[in-house]
């Protein structure tokens, strides 16, 4: 009997240990696997919703470099395309063929992943970043400063913090205006050449009841950029017009070029060329109308010629023509040029060496796989030396001689004050579309924004 | 007696260490942690932070309106949950009758809320869509487009579209719980009622509610405590738009945390959520409890 009980005790306890262990083992750090090449789940410890990973498959070469450890450097990326378009790993493996690559892809517009893994010292070994996440995570980031790839960028010394440059951009690329030819035809419409014009050609199209002027995907926010949150910039004639804002206690009122900007736009949307309900449609619904034929224009930057193709649209009625915010055509004719997709690496990843050994190579453009990532992409290169093979925007230049007004980083004085007071460009131009008076909140934010300055002691 | 007594302690120790630990690790850990990081000024980012004692709670009653915005948002959810009793209680009441099929209505009933509640926010995200969208769709069929609105984009009534669909998704879970409530009241009480002259809405009002009085307290903790912390119908459907006219107390927290870089308001918020919602339960069993 006591022999019973003891053995029941001893399974009970035996069990108990077993289900902890494991439980415990689950949830440890884990690293995937990556010899396989169909998607596959990654083994990360990643909390993000959003996030999805696909991992790329190994391909071993009589290369001397066979013989060390093999590493998985993870991805941080909106889009797998390095790899299910130009077959990055294939191509990577030729010099270093002990390397794979896993994606983790996020279109998380505010880097809530990555913030969550920066706390957890868990960062992926390489990110693709918007410039406006790295102030924020620069504590976790290694300065580029001394590598190739920084030394033969065109763009990486205009955003550094603090002297450190902590990314090296992939893309620069204007904002357009992409329009029907067969559109602007029909109604005998001109390429615009200043803001009253181009208020013009949307009045001509919406007076015609019959096309939408512009598609908006407002129900998303960040569409409206173009108008709300790069207009007042090329008012400014200042890319770092945020920074200088943060300097300000009005910067809101009438005689600042965000409120003039702003009244250009109102101008813009008392016209209600977005169709019935533009706070209704997204901006993936808005890509696909415009692609689809729907709508006469539509405002994204240089990334979305591509992605209009990918959408079956017919490129041979597309065209391109630069916003023209200027009022008379006297005025230099400027435009936004912006800078993006920043790869960093952590300051303390496991790979750091090979994630700085991966930069290189891919601005340096090695194997020529940079040239052929800007080449399909329809994006512009920010490496010297590396030039698009065909430019599928010179359209958009013909018969004009843009200034360009490239879009800064923004410091952290501007970070804290847009904190503290919920100021956000993007809702801003939101609120104009649904009708909120705009003096009455531009008097609102400039309240907020002394207020704000007084308590941080700016 | 003394080896009996010590083997169910063992026991109990054995089976209870496990969802213990879980307990402490998932949930008193993070809660300790959240009112630690309300005290301070950490961005969720930097590697240091300050105490700065109530400043954020100050900072939520006395400096921003959005949340209290939020927190009305999520009154409109509670309003059309509790709305929805009654009718709840009513289908509930029908499918526990002898009706053909009753047993595949209550299939139907119960299948949103199964169904993943991502998928379920962007169906009706088409659904509701102002191009190609199946209920305006359904309007023209009917020759009704003058009842055609901005569902998702029209600040008076995005909430009303949303709530909506929250309790599309949650009613029927809620029916089959009053139908087990239902089923377990014995049938005799419902004989001598009809023997007593009762009709239908008599035996529901004297014998069903008291009946399943108990369920009827669960299901409304269920339906306010979802409410306040709505959040996966809003995000996916309008992210809160437009402009924070469909924003909720949790998910205006989430932009307070990474948006806006300040996760010791939001952890502030959350605290203030977890006061609120305790506070509303120990009003409702004030008011909703019977004795005798």
């Amino acid at each position: 009997m006591n022999n019973m009980k003891m053995k029941r005790v001893g399974l009970i306890a035996l069990l108990t240990v077993l289900i902890v262990s494991v439980l415990l083992t689950g949830c440890g750090n884990g690293n995937s696997n990556s010899n396989s090449n169909s998607n596959s789940n990654s083994n990360s410890n990643s909390n993000n919703d959003t996030n999805q990973t696909s991992s790329a498959g190994a391909n071993e070469s009589a290369d001397k470099k066979s013989e060390a450890k093999p590493i998985t450097l993870t991805i941080h990326a909106n889009t797998d395309n390095l790899e299910k378009n130009y077959n990055l790993t294939e191509v990577y493996q030729k010099s270093h063929p002990n390397v794979s690559f896993e994606f983790q892809i996020s279109k998380d517009d505010n880097a809530q992943g990555l913030k969550i893994k920066a706390v957890a010292d868990e960062l992926p070994d390489l990110m693709f970043l918007h410039p406006v996440w790295i102030p924020g995570l620069k504590d976790y980031l290694e300065p580029l400063n001394d590598t190739a790839a920084y030394k033969q960028n065109k763009f990486a010394k205009d955003f550094q913090i603090d002297g450190k440059a902590y990314g090296i951009p992939e893309f620069t690329f204007g904002d357009y205006v992409y329009y029907k030819k067969s559109i602007f035809k029909e109604y005998n419409l001109s390429i615009p050449k200043t803001w009253g014009e181009f208020l013009d050609v949307v009045q001509t199209i919406k007076d015609g009841d019959k096309y939408t002027p512009i598609i908006m995907g407002a129900k998303s926010t960040w569409p409206v950029y173009a108008f709300n949150e790069l207009m007042p910039l090329i008012v400014a004639n200042n890319g770092q017009l945020w920074n200088e804002i943060a300097t300000q206690d009005d910067p809101f009122s009438k005689d600042k070029p965000f409120y003039q900007a702003s009244v250009k736009i109102k101008e813009l949307y008392d016209i209600k060329p977005f169709g019935p309900d533009p706070l209704g449609i997204s901006s993936d619904q808005a890509k696909a109308m415009f692609a689809a034929g729907e709508g006469a224009m539509v405002t994204f930057g240089g990334w979305y010629m591509a992605q209009a193709a990918n959408l079956g649209a017919d490129m041979d009625d597309i065209g391109v023509f630069l916003m023209p915010v200027r009022d008379t055509v006297d005025e230099p004719y400027r435009a936004i040029n912006m800078v993006d997709w920043f790869l960093a690496t952590p300051n303390n990843g496991e790979n750091k060496e090979a994630a700085l050994e991966f930069i290189n190579w891919f601005y340096t453009n090695q194997d020529g796989f940079y040239q052929k990532v800007i080449d399909s992409e329809t994006q512009m290169s920010t490496v010297e030396g590396v030039e698009p093979s065909n430019n599928p925007f010179k359209d958009a230049y013909e018969g004009i001689t843009p200034e360009f007004v490239t879009v800064g980083i923004v410091n952290e004085a501007y970070t804290k004050l847009q904190a503290a007071t919920k100021f956000d460009s993007k809702e801003f131009g939101v609120r104009m579309m649904a009708g909120k008076d705009l003096d009455s909140m531009s008097d609102e934010l400039n309240e907020k924004w002394k207020a704000a300055r007084a308590k941080l002691g700016d | 007696m003394n080896s009996i007594l010590r083997q169910k302690q063992l026991t109990l120790i054995c089976f209870l260490f496990l969802p213990t630990a879980l307990m402490l690790m998932f949930v008193a850990y993070p809660s300790l942690k959240l009112i630690q990081q309300s005290f301070t000024d950490w961005n969720g980012v930097s590697k240091s932070f300050n105490y700065i004692g109530l400043a954020n709670y100050y900072e939520i009653f006395t400096n921003a309106p959005e949340v209290w915005i939020s927190l009305k948002n999520n009154f409109v959810y509670m309003f059309m949950h509790l709305a929805s009793v009654p009718v709840a209680i009513f289908i509930a009441v029908l499918l526990s009758s002898k009706i053909k099929g009753s047993q595949f209505f209550k299939l139907t009933v119960f299948l949103p809320y199964i169904l993943n509640g991502v998928a379920v926010a962007y169906l009706f995200s088409y659904f509701f869509s102002p191009v190609g969208g199946t209920f305006n769709g359904l309007l023209e069929l009917f020759h009704l487009e003058s009842l055609i609105q901005g569902w998702l984009s029209d600040e008076r009534i995005v909430n009303f579209t949303l709530a909506f669909v929250s309790v599309w998704r949650f009613t029927g879970f809620h029916i089959v719980l009053y139908v087990a409530g239902i089923l377990s009241i014995p049938s005799d009480l419902y004989e001598a009622a009809e023997l007593d002259g009762a009709g239908f809405l008599q035996k529901i009002r004297y014998i069903t509610i008291p009946g399943i009085w108990t369920v009827i307290q669960i299901t409304v903790f269920l339906h306010l405590n979802g409410t306040l912390q709505t959040f996966d119908i809003p995000f996916v459907m309008t992210n809160g738009g437009p402009a924070g006219a469909s924003s909720t107390f949790s998910l205006y927290s989430i932009q307070m945390a990474f948006q806006y870089n300040q996760m010791g308001m939001a952890s502030a918020m959350g605290v203030i959520l977890l006061i609120m919602i305790i506070g509303i339960i120990f009003l409702q069993n004030k008011l909703m409890d019977r004795k005798g």
